[in-house]
């Protein structure tokens, strides 16, 4: 695997929904290459296709037309048991709602890809206990999902990705469920680990704040990728916590007394929901939604 | 790694665990009931045999059971019986299966006509009255006067004719089979039967093995068929666990039928609630029969809680049958163990095949909606 064939690569590809006259082209015609140690940010508007664009470089989803190469090796036509194992030692996935397992403990969810790993959970230990000190869990090591914050979950999420030395992580909105400070620290070690191990990260996002990270940022529309407005950003303000996001891309939205207002994360969203008068008051918004009236 | 997320998520979910196998342990325990009352019935039938004091039984030909069986045997046949080598004694009943009225309620009774003075075949242990009886006397078994209300004085009706109950006699009573004793002339008198017994029952020498003493009376009398005691009673007891089998395997049929719904229930519900995590794991590269060793796992701990909560069931159950009803003979043996583990292993693997299909189908694409 060199960076020159990319760790995963894609000709145009194609994955449908439906048939016929109601068949859906999420994702149409993509071409694109990951290199080593690139971290690669895809933006767009709901509905263009990210996640659909994701789940076919995770080999998770077949595609209609085209081919994936992940590692170098073809997974378009695969057998099921041949692209789990190609998975487990190729790929880590980092989920918005963390998706970890409840009944197991922190550890225990970073350890659990390894028992697909050639060595087996013994061997991983070690491994274990760096990414853990890493990501500044090692106090957390036994504790439960369920008693960790939303930073500490991803964290988690992260460790668990990387357990296997995997050269790919694929991201899915990893700052969707968290406030501003905690999804840009996130953000930050997720990018740290991926530059010193020189795996190839490739994140699908709302959040323009992930953009810093990015070696290119792809903007995907209507399943294609395409170039972006010549004026990227029209920055609103998050009315509960002030952050900038940008009016275009930003995917978590509210109409509250006939005014649209945009969100950072559903977090924000939920706890505008719970008390929108502590956020909307008069004579103007705390942090006003400026471009969205 | 996987086996522990397999029961430590279904220990999470503690309420519907218990409640689900309680369902099943309910349905085990009915299972381990049925098998222990006919269990303990069928060993109670052949009490009578083991403990008359016989070690061979000489019958008519061709007849090889006491149990549902008629057998005529000539007078003349127990003198021949007499003179084969190693016989040390023997003694005729006749018997019959027949209805006996007990204060109006009536039980299907084994009738045994004996003579005064006859110690083989005769009652063995009393726990009031008298064990010989005479013309127009009865003993009966003692439990099944005090359930019907007839003591000694009473009287209780053996065909047409009202018996005087002298004597009450221990550990002749079985819910199926009661042994009640007569006088062997008023058994006789009932059956229109002169000049023939039903069985003979037959003491060994010393240092003569019966299984020997059975064949040999066999080459030596005509017309008879000679068994020992063990194997009369072998003979006997596979003839009733033969009445019940199909009962017993319609019975666990339905319990384990109706205990692989519960576990498939409770199996279809814990997978669709642990739906996301199963598709993170498929999506992390963990085949699909990893997760399916995850359902049979999680199968196999409610089946294996339940089989245990019906052995702890039954035995307190056996206990309260024991004390409260002894009308009713329980014995839990190794074997109805074995066979409840057995349909318990069943139903958890049946359970699992239920919901391949559905392990089969979550789609690892799925984690990125969630």
């Amino acid at each position: 695997m060199t960076d020159a064939s990319g760790v995963v690569r894609t000709r145009d590809l194609v994955r449908t929904f439906g048939e016929g006259r109601r068949a859906i082209r999420a994702v149409d015609g993509v071409s694109l290459t990951v290199a080593s140690g690139e971290i690669v940010v895809i933006m767009g508007p709901s509905g263009s296709g990210k996640t659909t664009l994701l789940s076919l470089m995770g080999a998770l989803l077949r595609p209609t037309s085209g081919t994936v190469e992940i590692a170098g090796q073809d997974v378009t036509g695969m057998p099921e048991a041949r692209l789990a194992r190609l998975r487990a030692r190729n790929v880590g996935f980092v989920f918005q709602g963390f998706n970890l397992l409840d009944a197991l403990t922190v550890e225990e969810n970073v350890l659990l890809p390894a028992q697909l790993n050639d060595g087996g959970i013994g061997a991983a230990r070690s491994r274990a206990e760096e990414l853990l000190g890493r990501l500044e869990l090692l106090d957390r090591r036994t504790a439960r999902p369920a008693t960790l914050s939303g930073g500490e979950k991803q964290r988690v999420a992260i460790a668990r990705a990387l357990i296997n030395r995997v050269p790919l992580v694929l991201a899915d909105e990893p700052t969707g469920n968290l406030d501003s400070q905690r999804g840009a620290e996130v953000t930050m070690r997720l990018h740290d680990i991926a530059r010193d191990e020189g795996c190839a990260v490739v994140i699908v996002t709302h959040d323009p704040r992930i953009e810093d990270v990015a070696d290119r940022v792809l903007w995907l529309e209507d399943g294609r990728v395409r170039d972006r407005r010549a004026d990227p950003h029209v920055w609103v303000r998050d009315p509960v916590c002030g952050m900038q996001v940008d009016e275009w891309t930003a995917g978590i939205r509210l109409t509250h007394a006939g005014r649209d207002y945009l969100f950072c994360s559903e977090r924000c969203r939920e706890r505008f929901l719970r008390e929108p008068g502590a956020y909307v008051q008069d004579g103007g918004d705390r942090h006003r939604n400026e471009g969205v009236s | 790694m996987i086996v522990r997320w397999a029961v430590v998520s279904l220990l999470q979910a503690r309420l519907r665990m218990l409640a689900s196998s309680l369902a099943v342990a309910a349905a085990f325990t009915l299972v381990f009931m049925f098998r222990a009352v006919w269990e303990g019935e069928t060993r109670q039938l052949a009490t009578y045999l083991e403990r008359a004091g016989a070690d061979v039984w000489v019958m008519q030909a061709g007849v090889s059971n006491v149990h549902m069986a008629s057998s005529f045997v000539g007078r003349a046949k127990r003198r021949e019986v007499e003179s084969v080598e190693g016989v040390r004694a023997a003694a005729a009943v006749l018997y019959l299966n027949s209805m006996v009225t007990f204060s109006g309620q009536r039980w299907f009774c084994y009738i045994v006509g004996i003579e005064p003075g006859q110690r083989l075949g005769a009652p063995w242990a009393m726990a009031e009255g008298r064990g010989q009886v005479q013309p127009g006397e009865v003993v009966v078994p003692g439990v099944l006067a005090r359930v019907s209300g007839v003591g000694l004085g009473g009287s209780v009706k053996v065909g047409d004719r009202d018996l005087l109950v002298v004597g009450l006699s221990e550990e002749t009573f079985s819910a199926t089979n009661p042994v009640v004793f007569v006088h062997r002339e008023d058994l006789a008198d009932l059956l229109w039967l002169e000049g023939y017994d039903s069985y003979l029952l037959v003491q060994a020498n010393e240092g003569t093995a019966p299984g020997e003493l059975a064949r040999r009376i066999e080459a030596e009398v005509d017309a008879v068929e000679a068994m020992t005691t063990e194997e009369l009673v072998e003979s006997d007891t596979a003839l009733a666990r033969q009445m019940g089998t199909q009962i017993i395997a319609l019975m666990t049929g339905i319990c384990a039928a109706l205990a692989t719904l519960l576990v498939g229930f409770t199996m279809y519900v814990h997978t669709a609630r642990l739906g996301t995590e199963l598709a993170v794991l498929k999506a992390m590269g963990f085949q699909r029969g990893h997760v399916y060793l995850a359902v049979v796992v999680q199968s196999s701990l409610v089946a294996a809680s339940a089989f245990g909560l019906a052995l702890a069931g039954t035995a307190i159950l056996a206990s309260l049958t024991r004390g409260l009803a002894t009308v009713v003979a329980v014995r839990l043996t190794p074997g109805a163990v074995l066979e409840v583990a057995g349909v318990g292993a069943l139903v958890a693997i049946v359970a699992s095949l239920l919901l391949a299909r559905r392990v089969a189908s979550v789609e690892p694409a799925t984690v990125f909606r969630t």
